[in-house]
């Protein structure tokens, strides 16, 4: 059998997974277009009444929305820097995994940022930052670098999709509307695996993987710039841009795990998702936990041994129970020791303790970022004559807390739609054989 | 035995004052007001009050409780004005210069009132504050500056007496608070006087607000006088700071960078939408030959 027919056939064989909708995928659908409807009516809610209707008071001006924008810019990384990385070392095993990889990416860029928005006390201001923005703030530096990056991740997502499409569009078996055949047709721009044709290609995906590290970098250091440059204590700390890469990578590849185990379960893609690419990515997040709980040691470290008198009223914050001790230590101690445990251990390494582990991995790191953000602003630099606790302590409203779901439910939702135009598993791309290696007999 | 007997007792006590608590629990507590009274050198009158009750053996502050403020003398009773207390359970009356306030022989007599609500009783607490003056005279000989203050009281008979040994204090007035420069008592004619530090920084045309205090006095509360003099050093303005926050131009390195990042970026996206095109072209051809 040919090459081609090889990829023929599986193609055939992944699309059969997503050609008819289950009933369970239409009841998940209806329900996830339920929360974003209700998220809907929570931002009417906040547009017509304003910020009142959220937690946010003149002290904490920024809570869970910026949480949720850091929380997704993070996740993205899972395909800005596993797939860019693996692409560039040409590791074989990443080939079913990229796809998930990728499009965790382009979607959580796309999410991320509508959590400024939702900041903004009057969104319809947020054309000024192009009409007046200041190139010397850290803002403007975030508007530019995620808009480049999601750019850059659009076209990486796109690069490594044309080999499919042809594909798609080359496929007589595959039964798929000619509306459908018509957009892969256009997207997949002639493509005929002609050697130049192949040879560009490659060199263009090469590229865009070298670019999209660099890249994803600079974007999540501008983000702890806009942290980072301000002197607030909690926030005023030069060890914040790699502190939030690293917390980022690590956030990112938890994601992809927790991605790969629902498609393999659901999909039945356990022929192309194997316990090797569990172990594998695994082991990824296993030294990015260790290095993640190097820099919060080495960042709380420094802080509470330095006694200064402002930032310590931010760590004991931190450290006292009965104030966010519980979820501090939860953070620091449950997010890190839980997954290493998970992935460390060969006694307990198995795909679902790594799921699990990813997931714990997942929620602690949604804490810190709340950890990181809300208790640095309840703590007021220049103290205000009327001081209520309500105007310093923050509570996230149903307001938010249902923009949150909305995300969350629309991140469901996106990957529902793209599976649905978009093979999960890159055809073209695990039907090649690779020179000395027992590429196909794995089925890797 | 006497162990025994001591542990006994001690365990009687501990029910016994456990039983007194939980009585004492439902009851209202009489809480205590604490007000004292300033005179600020622009003439206003302020008292000042905090509230507080005991709970649970501890003392804590009373938030959000209702005064009422009343001058009198034996004939007159005037509300001055209601105040709500803040989260420490303080709170403050401003009298401005020239209201009538009813007088006794030598001063004012200020009532404060709490209402009281289910959890606290209702109490009051007046203060008496003998009206004093504060004088500052500023005296220049040769180089050295000299700040004079007299702390007088009228008389019966409506003269003008110092008040003796007094503590005085003479500060700067600085952006956000008094800046101290040194303490003195008044002699047997209420007078002290204290040198004005040569150093001390004036605006840009060495003006300084020099504020002499005489501080909670029990008799006659806090008085306050202040004079404006340019006996400080002059500040001269950097006119072009090296960075500043609000600065409308970017550093030109930062400039520059970022449009070398940007530009390095953005071409590469380019040359892989040239990429797409050169490979679109060459299937184009191919399809045709």
């Amino acid at each position: 059998m040919s090459q081609q027919e090889i990829a023929q056939q599986k193609l055939v064989e992944i699309f059969a997974h997503f050609g008819k909708p289950s009933k369970f995928s239409k009841g998940l659908f209806i329900f996830l277009i339920l929360i974003v409807l209700f998220a809907f009516y929570a931002l009417i809610l906040q547009m017509t009444r304003g910020q009142i209707v959220t937690g946010m008071r003149d002290y904490v001006i920024w809570g869970i929305y910026e949480v949720n924008f850091i929380f997704f810019i993070g996740i993205s990384y899972a395909g800005a820097m596993i797939s860019g990385i693996l692409h560039l070392l040409h590791v074989e095993w990443r080939k079913p995994i990229i796809r998930i990889a990728e499009m965790i990416t382009v979607i959580s860029v796309l999410i991320g940022p509508l959590y400024v928005l939702l900041s903004m006390g009057r969104m319809d201001r947020f054309l000024h930052i192009f009409e007046y923005g200041r190139i010397q703030s850290p803002i403007v530096w975030d508007v530019i670098a995620i808009t480049t990056y999601l750019t850059c991740s659009i076209l990486f997502l796109y690069l490594a999709l044309i080999r499919d499409y042809a594909l798609l569009r080359d496929n007589q078996e595959l039964k798929i509307s000619s509306f459908r055949k018509k957009i892969y047709r256009k997207l997949a721009v002639t493509y005929h695996e002609l050697p130049l044709q192949k040879k560009l290609l490659n060199r263009g995906l090469s590229v865009m993987s070298a670019i999209i590290i660099p890249l994803a970098v600079l974007v999540h250091s501008v983000l702890a710039w806009i942290f980072g440059m301000t002197i607030r204590p909690g926030w005023h700390s030069t060890i914040f841009a790699p502190y939030f890469v690293i917390a980022a990578v690590f956030s990112g590849t938890a994601v992809l795990i927790i991605a790969m185990w629902i498609f393999r379960k659901y999909y039945h893609l356990e022929e192309y998702i194997t316990e090797k690419h569990f172990k594998y990515i695994g082991l990824i997040l296993l030294v990015l936990a260790g290095l993640y709980g190097y820099f919060t040691f080495s960042e709380y470290l420094t802080v509470w041994y330095g006694s200064e008198t402002w930032e310590l009223e931010v760590i004991y914050k931190l450290f006292d129970f009965s104030d966010y001790g519980a979820w501090f230590y939860l953070a620091a101690f449950a997010g890190v020791l839980i997954p290493m445990l998970f992935t460390g251990i060969p006694f307990f390494r198995n795909i679902n303790t790594i799921t699990i582990g990813a997931v714990i991995a997942v929620v602690c790191m949604w804490i810190k970022r709340y950890l990181i953000i809300v208790p640095t602003l309840e703590t007021p630099l220049l103290p205000n004559q009327d001081y209520r606790p309500e105007y310093v302590h923050y509570h996230a409203s149903w307001v938010e807390w249902s923009l949150t779901a909305g995300g969350v439910a629309l991140f469901f939702l996106f990957f529902m739609i793209f599976i649905r135009f978009m093979p999960i598993i890159p055809v073209a791309d695990i039907s090649e054989v690779p020179e000395n290696k027992e590429f196909i007999s794995e089925k890797l | 035995m006497i162990l025994k007997k001591i542990f006994q007792i001690i365990l009687v006590l501990t029910v016994f004052s456990g039983f007194n608590r939980i009585a004492r629990a439902d009851e209202p507590v009489t809480p205590r007001i604490t007000a004292t009274y300033a005179k600020l050198s622009d003439g206003t009158k302020r008292i000042s009050i905090a509230l507080s009750a005991r709970q649970n053996d501890k003392r804590v502050n009373i938030p959000d409780a209702a005064l009422q403020i009343i001058a009198q003398n034996e004939a007159i009773k005037t509300i001055l004005g209601n105040v709500i207390t803040n989260q420490q359970g303080k709170a403050s009356l401003d009298i401005e210069p020239g209201t009538t306030l009813p007088r006794d022989q030598d001063g004012y007599t200020f009532m404060v009132l709490f209402g009281g609500n289910t959890k606290l009783d209702k109490t009051s607490q007046s203060i008496h504050a003998t009206e004093a003056f504060l004088e500052i005279s500023l005296n220049e000989k040769d180089t050295i500056k000299t700040i004079t203050a007299r702390v007088i009281k009228h008389n019966e008979k409506g003269e003008k007496v110092g008040i003796p040994d007094v503590p005085v204090e003479f500060n700067v007035k600085r952006l956000f608070c008094l800046y101290p420069i040194g303490n003195e008592k008044t002699d047997s004619l209420g007078s002290c006087s204290l040198e004005f530090p040569s150093t001390m920084p004036g605006d840009k045309n060495g003006k300084v607000t020099i504020v002499v205090r005489m501080p909670d006095n029990e008799t006659y509360g806090t008085v306050e006088e202040s004079k404006d003099i340019n006996w400080g050093t002059l500040l001269v303005y950097k006119v072009k700071p090296i960075r500043g926050l609000g600065d409308t131009d970017a550093p030109l390195w930062m400039v520059y960078t970022l449009l070398v990042l940007l530009t390095g970026v953005w071409l590469h996206v380019v040359y892989i939408i040239v990429l797409v095109i050169r490979i679109n072209i060459i299937g184009k051809k191919a399809i045709k030959s």
